[in-house]
């Protein structure tokens, strides 16, 4: 059965939260899944991976949180072929930035342009508006579940 | 209608006991003239929920305090003392130090620190005679929450009462129109609380073990040379001071709303799933801190009215949370209100909003959730004192008899 790894960057923990929403919603689903702080990724590592969903939070002005910077640097100088690899994509921001949700699109835009495929749309929690992120994490991963290969 | 900075300025008479008490009505005539006033030269009031929740988090307004305002010849204001915290820092500086305390505060972190609230608690508790009465807003509200902060720190508990006090002092200058003596005392309190403090953390820094919370992660980067010794000391200070005060009065007023309302108490104690809305609305009731102010260090309008940059903005937390546009029946308290009508500022908002609100939240949910379940009334055996300025709101004394 195809491992589901759900990798997050974060700075207060609430994509650390969304992640473990995730990996739960694909675990009752009988996935087997591996959730990890992107800090612990090796970036050689994600090639292997089939199914990967991103979770991370924009911070500071438009920024990556820190937990994803090293990360994203390191994809851009290791630049490992990632063609076999499928994501999905969930941020987190507060639409009063004018960069809202810019760190996801930053790391989706490497992902792409290394080769990996996006599955399912881009989930952009808005921390100004009244839903839960808790709740979008929910619906989405339902959503992306159905985009599943069986 | 446009009023002269005169009669803008006489709507809010922050310095007047009864405007302190009860400040609710006149925002409320305020508003029922202009969401906007100008009070002084360079100070406007914003009013409406909507405007503030708009405006105040812009990254143009600035938190600090620009130059213009300080008054030359006189002593520097006595929370320069914060200059090196999150508190006086906009954006990137904010972020870096935001940073050294976020990792503590997370979601999953929040459950570990209320489980240790939830221990304190019975231990008060246990430690009471039947129909004793007790300090609800100290011993029950500062104290479990303070020894919570404690561990996260790993400070040790210190001179709680002194430091209260030391802190109420030192808030005391941030009334719009601090009367005499007022710096000196607040000085004193500030003095206070960092040699306090400080002496704690030089103990932690020379102790044989390197301790294991907050504090010692502060001491370790600071041993790299990653931060500055008045960053960790005035961080410390910082974190230190806000875990008692401030949830203690969310806390306190919770005791208080049982007490007027068993059928809430009741429901609180029937419904665990409404906690975080009762919570939530408990808050909007009852700010701590009860005005923000803003300096954008651009030009903008709100409301038509053009306010120049290096203007001082205050937006009356009260005021917003009580603004009829958004909150049907205002000043009731109503835990069912939709989440799109719910949305309070009491933690502040933006980039500046209050790092440790899931704590507070966390750990008032816990102390009410205990007083609920393991008692079916609290009664007041005396009146609740408070302490106001018109920025700030303290209880003095909460005395309540449990049965
Ligand atoms: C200091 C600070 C800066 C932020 N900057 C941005 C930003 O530039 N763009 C954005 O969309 N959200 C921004 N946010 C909002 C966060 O992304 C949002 O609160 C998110 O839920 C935090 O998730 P995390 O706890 O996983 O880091 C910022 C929040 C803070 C506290």
């Amino acid at each position: 059965m195809t491992v589901v790894h759900v990798l997050y960057g974060t700075e207060s923990g609430n994509a650390e939260m969304v992640a473990d929403d995730i990996a739960a919603a694909f675990g009752d689903q009988g996935y087997e899944t591996v959730t990890a702080e992107l800090t612990d990724v090796d970036v050689s590592d994600l090639a292997a991976m089939e199914i990967a969903v991103f979770v991370s939070s924009t911070y500071g002005e438009g920024g990556l949180p820190e937990t994803a910077a090293p990360f994203h640097d390191a994809l851009l100088t290791e630049r490992p072929d990632l063609s076999g690899v499928r994501f999905a994509a969930f941020g987190l921001g507060d639409s009063i930035y004018e960069t809202f949700n810019n760190a996801i699109e930053t790391i989706r835009a490497a992902l792409l342009e290394l080769g990996a495929e996006q599955i399912g749309t881009t989930a952009k929690h808005d921390a100004a508006s009244t839903t839960p992120a808790t709740e979008l994490a929910d619906a989405w991963a339902r959503e992306l579940l159905t985009l599943m290969p069986a | 209608m446009s009023l002269t900075i005169e009669e803008a300025s006489a709507l809010f008479p922050w310095n007047d006991e009864k405007f302190r008490a009860d400040p609710y009505p006149a925002y409320e005539r305020a508003r029922a003239i202009a969401p906007v006033h100008r009070t002084t030269e360079n100070t406007y009031v914003v009013l409406n929920h909507a405007d503030t929740t708009h405006n105040a988090k812009l990254p143009c307004m600035r938190i600090a305090e620009p130059p213009s305002f300080a008054t030359v010849g006189e002593h520097p204001h006595p929370w320069t003392a914060f200059d090196n915290t999150v508190l006086s820092k906009d954006a990137p500086e904010h972020t870096r130090m935001r940073r050294l305390t976020n990792r503590w505060l997370t979601p999953k972190m929040i459950g570990t620190w209320a489980r240790l609230t939830h221990d304190f608690t019975v231990e008060a508790l246990g430690r009471l005679a039947p129909g004793e009465v007790v300090d609800a807003h100290f011993d029950l509200g500062v104290m479990p929450t303070h020894l919570t902060m404690c561990r996260i720190l790993d400070m040790p508990v210190g001179d709680v009462e002194g430091m209260f006090w030391a802190l109420w002092d030192a808030m005391l200058i941030n009334a719009t129109a601090p009367g005499e003596g007022i710096h000196a005392r607040s000085l004193a309190g500030m003095n206070f609380m960092f040699a306090e403090t400080e002496r704690y953390v030089r103990e932690k820094q020379t102790a044989e073990e390197p301790g294991n919370g907050l504090v010692d992660e502060l001491l370790a980067a600071h041993g790299r040379g990653e931060l500055t010794w008045r960053e960790v000391l005035e961080t410390t200070v910082l974190l230190y001071m806000s875990g008692g005060p401030n949830p203690a009065y969310l806390i306190g007023a919770g005791f208080k709303l049982f007490a007027e309302r068993p059928d809430l108490m009741a429901e609180f104690r029937e419904k665990p799933e409404i906690r975080d809305a009762f919570i939530n609305e408990l808050a909007r009731l009852n700010p701590v801190e009860l005005i923000i102010t803003r300096f954008p260090n651009e030009d903008i309008e709100i409301q038509g009215v053009h306010i120049p940059a290096g203007s001082c903005i205050k937006y009356p937390i009260g005021a917003a949370n009580r603004d009829p546009a958004i909150f049907e029946n205002p000043n009731e308290f109503d835990h069912n209100r939709p989440p799109e009508a719910s949305r309070n500022l009491t933690f502040g908002l933006g980039t500046h909003a209050c790092a440790g609100q899931l704590l507070a939240r966390a750990e008032t949910s816990v102390i009410l959730g205990l007083i609920a379940e393991r008692y079916s009334s609290v009664e007041l055996a005396g009146d609740p004192l408070e302490v106001r300025t018109d920025r700030l709101v303290a209880f003095d004394k909460l005395p309540v008899r449990l049965s």
